[in-house]
């Protein structure tokens, strides 16, 4: 017997691939492993985040949800508690500005609104070209080198405007620091 | 070993309390003093989410949360000094500042306790700016609830009991600090997740936040259109709940009154859902009887509450052939009414109209489900209707909430009503159905009709106590004439998980299993009066098996009309035109 999506729990609508299955089976099995038999979540988080594009996309969630054994509203609750997980689509480099006091006092305003006009879109938005989303952080940790940005994994301090165009480049072309 | 006594000081007096009591009740308990509390609901969420319970504790340099902090030895606390009463107001006012104050209108501002709570504490004006800019989006996704995230305090009433009493986990918190919401899975509302719209959270929510998908406009209209024929059916733990509207004292018998009630209201005919509850336990009975003796699939799961039936589809989709293939006794009404009641009274199916007043949130839901249109499909060839002229078995839902609500509006007084009859032939019932309402009742109607039928002899004692009571899960061992069949009883769906999961693992040992969605069975529904009784479950039971006992037939076999039905229009229990009209099929709704 069918029934329209509208009774149906989320996530059925769109079934992931045999493949996906299999690689979230595995992500959180290691996972268990590699932390003696408990789970990290936030580990699976990032994990996940590498593999579908910075992004926590809904099926994949409701799938993991099934494996670590919760229910899909609470997993979601943790993302959600997390302003560096995200389940909706963002680039292919998320640039996380510090926007806490200390940088804010070196500079990092004008940081931020360098990087407006550079990517030319606001913060929690993405490049048309879909290579940066601009996100404004909480404290990274590294006051010594204020004002500070981290743009994927890596961490760059002691900013100032100018040093931007070099740093958005050698990430577009797919460096690192 | 003995607890230990702990000596405790409040408000200048010394008591004696148990280790590991909490502050809130050694005040409460022991103290006689009433500390205020909004997000607290014992044994369910004891979360300090609200800080309304502060206390100042001698030696401790902030206050502390009554309903968290444990009594310790010698300790000192003091619930109403002014800085205790400046904090609660403060904290009141707090909520207010983005809290919707359109109290004027809300549908819960008659019991929301938020609002009595500032009224008690005085709270007066609210010196903090709104901060949320927007309102925040309806969820009108559910057929049963909605959710208005502006009226929520954030105080996880709801979502603990959706995780802990009912097993689903459906909502949680999202996001963090000043911008938390309770929401669902990538917030896409309770329609498109496992909500099993059973309405506890509706019943727990201390404001205006969750209420019913509300269907008075639907009945007034119906009422008013003099083409269409309406009926009203009504479950029985209506009838045990709805004086309390009124304020009659609670556990008040008022089937008379309400009959009456909804007579004055229009309805053209007063019928009773106890009518097919019995028609179920026919059915559901001797498809017991069936499966015990032609080795079917065991153990036979009872299918009458909605929400119990969708959390299985979602949770237990494997073990789908245990459960009963019976409608629940709302939808097999509107079928008869639709089929057998038209073709007798000779009027065109198309006129009439089924509105059901039932203690339950999740009956909206069943009645839309896409394959309760028996009627309609039995009508279709003999009247050659077109498949967009279908109609739906039962057309409308009332809780006993908004039932109460349409009385009001009608300025009808319902207290000094005289008692009156329902509507034959669909309003006689029997004392097996009345019990249907309280947890274990349908149980106990299935055994007086298969004992007798089994047995072909007659019931001395027709009361299985074992059965009854409000415990999570009963199980009993009932003799038949030498053979013992097994039962087991679960209400509310933490202990139907329980049940459920032998089940699924082949290990169950029982024969027959009742399971009731909602703590204490309908009686404790979603739709149901929102009481602050603790005790209100028992005495709503107290008062249905009191109606059960006062009932000249007790047994479904005996109902006249159901006898009747059975002769004149289906033949047979769980006949092929039974089946047809009185059964229905599941789906599976599990994520994976």
């Amino acid at each position: 017997m069918e029934l329209d999506n509208v009774t149906r729990p989320v996530g059925q609508a769109q079934p992931l691939s045999d493949e996906d299955r299999r690689f979230l089976r595995e992500l959180v099995e290691t996972n268990r492993i590699e932390h003696h038999g408990r789970l990290s979540y936030m580990d699976i988080m990032f994990d996940l985040e590498h593999r579908y594009g910075n992004s926590l996309p809904g099926p994949v969630l409701g799938e993991v949800a099934r494996l670590v054994g919760t229910s899909p509203a609470q997993l979601n609750g943790f993302v959600t508690f997390y302003t560096m997980l995200s389940t909706a689509p963002r680039g292919k480099h998320v640039v996380r500005v510090c926007t806490s006091g200390p940088c804010h006092v070196s500079g990092a305003p004008a940081i931020l609104s360098s990087l407006r006009q550079l990517l030319g879109v606001g913060i929690g938005e993405t490049t048309p070209d879909g290579e940066f989303t601009l996100e404004g952080s909480s404290c990274l940790g590294i006051c010594g080198v204020s004002p500070a940005l981290m743009i994927d994994d890596d961490a760059y301090g002691n900013l100032t405007p100018e040093d931007l165009p070099r740093i958005l480049d050698t990430k577009r072309a797919g460096g690192a620091q | 070993m003995e607890t230990r006594m702990l000596n405790v000081r409040i408000n200048g007096r010394d008591y004696q309390v148990p280790d590991g009591t909490t502050i809130l009740k050694a005040a409460r308990e022991y103290a006689k003093i009433d500390v205020p509390t909004l997000c607290y609901l014992e044994g369910i969420s004891e979360e300090g989410a609200c800080a309304i319970c502060v206390v100042e504790v001698k030696g401790a340099r902030n206050l502390q949360r009554a309903c968290v902090v444990k009594v310790g030895e010698g300790m000192e606390v003091w619930t109403n000094t002014s800085r205790v009463r400046e904090a609660r107001k403060l904290n009141v006012e707090l909520l207010l500042a983005n809290h919707p104050k359109d109290c004027l209108m809300c549908e819960k501002s008659q019991i929301c306790d938020l609002r009595e709570l500032a009224s008690e504490l005085g709270v007066r004006e609210v010196e903090f700016p709104r901060t949320r800019t927007d309102l925040l989006p309806l969820d009108n996704t559910s057929l049963s609830l909605v959710r208005d995230p502006n009226k929520c305090v954030l105080c996880r009433r709801c979502v603990n009991v959706c995780a802990k009493v009912q097993s689903v986990y459906a909502i949680d918190i999202m996001g963090r600090g000043s911008n938390s919401t309770v929401s669902t899975f990538l917030d896409a509302g309770l329609g498109n997740v496992e909500c099993v719209n059973c309405g506890q959270c509706l019943l727990v929510c201390p404001t205006g936040a969750i209420t019913e998908r509300s269907e008075i406009p639907d009945v007034w209209k119906a009422l008013g259109d003099p083409d269409k024929i309406v009926v009203v059916e009504t479950a029985p733990a209506v009838r045990v709940a709805i004086g309390e509207e009124f304020g009659m004292p609670d556990g008040t018998q008022a089937t008379g009154k309400m009959a009456a009630a909804l007579r004055s209201l229009g309805f053209d005919k007063v019928f009773d859902t106890d009518f097919s509850a019995d028609l179920t336990i026919m059915e559901e009975g001797f498809e017991l009887i069936g499966r015990i003796k032609n080795g079917g699939t065991l153990p036979l799961i009872t299918s009458c509450s909605p929400g119990w039936i969708k959390f299985a589809e979602t949770f237990f989709p494997k073990v789908m052939d245990h459960v009963s293939t019976c409608k629940s006794p709302q939808q097999m009404f509107g079928t008869v009414t639709k089929t057998y009641w038209a073709e007798k009274m000779g009027i065109d199916p198309r006129k009439i109209v089924v509105v059901s007043v039932m203690p339950c949130t999740a009956k909206k839901f069943e009645k839309e489900r896409p394959e309760m249109k028996t009627a309609f499909h039995y009508w279709q060839e003999k009247l050659g209707l077109k498949d967009e002229e279908s109609f739906k078995d039962v057309d409308c839902v009332l809780t006993t909430r908004e039932a109460a609500q349409m009385i009001r509006e009608a300025g009808i007084d319902f207290a000094s009503l005289p008692d009156e009859d329902f509507d034959k032939p669909l309003g006689e019932s029997t004392g097996a159905a009345v019990i249907f309402g309280a947890t274990g009742g349908v149980m106990e109607a299935a055994l007086r009709t298969a004992y007798e039928v089994i047995t072909t002899k007659s019931l001395a004692k027709l009361d299985f106590e074992d059965v009854r009571g409000l415990e999570g899960i009963k199980s009993a061992d009932v003799d038949i004439d030498g053979m013992t069949l097994k039962v087991a009883i679960a209400n509310g769906r933490g202990n139907a998980r329980v049940l459920m999961e032998q089940v699924q693992k082949g290990e169950s040992p029982y024969h027959f299993i009742e399971i009731m969605c909602c703590p204490g069975g309908c009686l404790g529904g979603g739709g149901q009066p929102i009481s602050d009784n603790p005790d209100i479950k028992k005495r709503r039971a107290e008062a249905i098996y009191r109606e059960d006992a006062g009932k000249p037939i007790r047994k479904s076999h005996e109902n006249p009309e159901v006898k009747e039905i059975y002769k004149d229009f289906l033949g047979e229990p769980n006949s092929e035109k039974a089946h047809h009209l009185l059964h229905t099929e599941y789906c599976d709704r599990s994520c994976e």
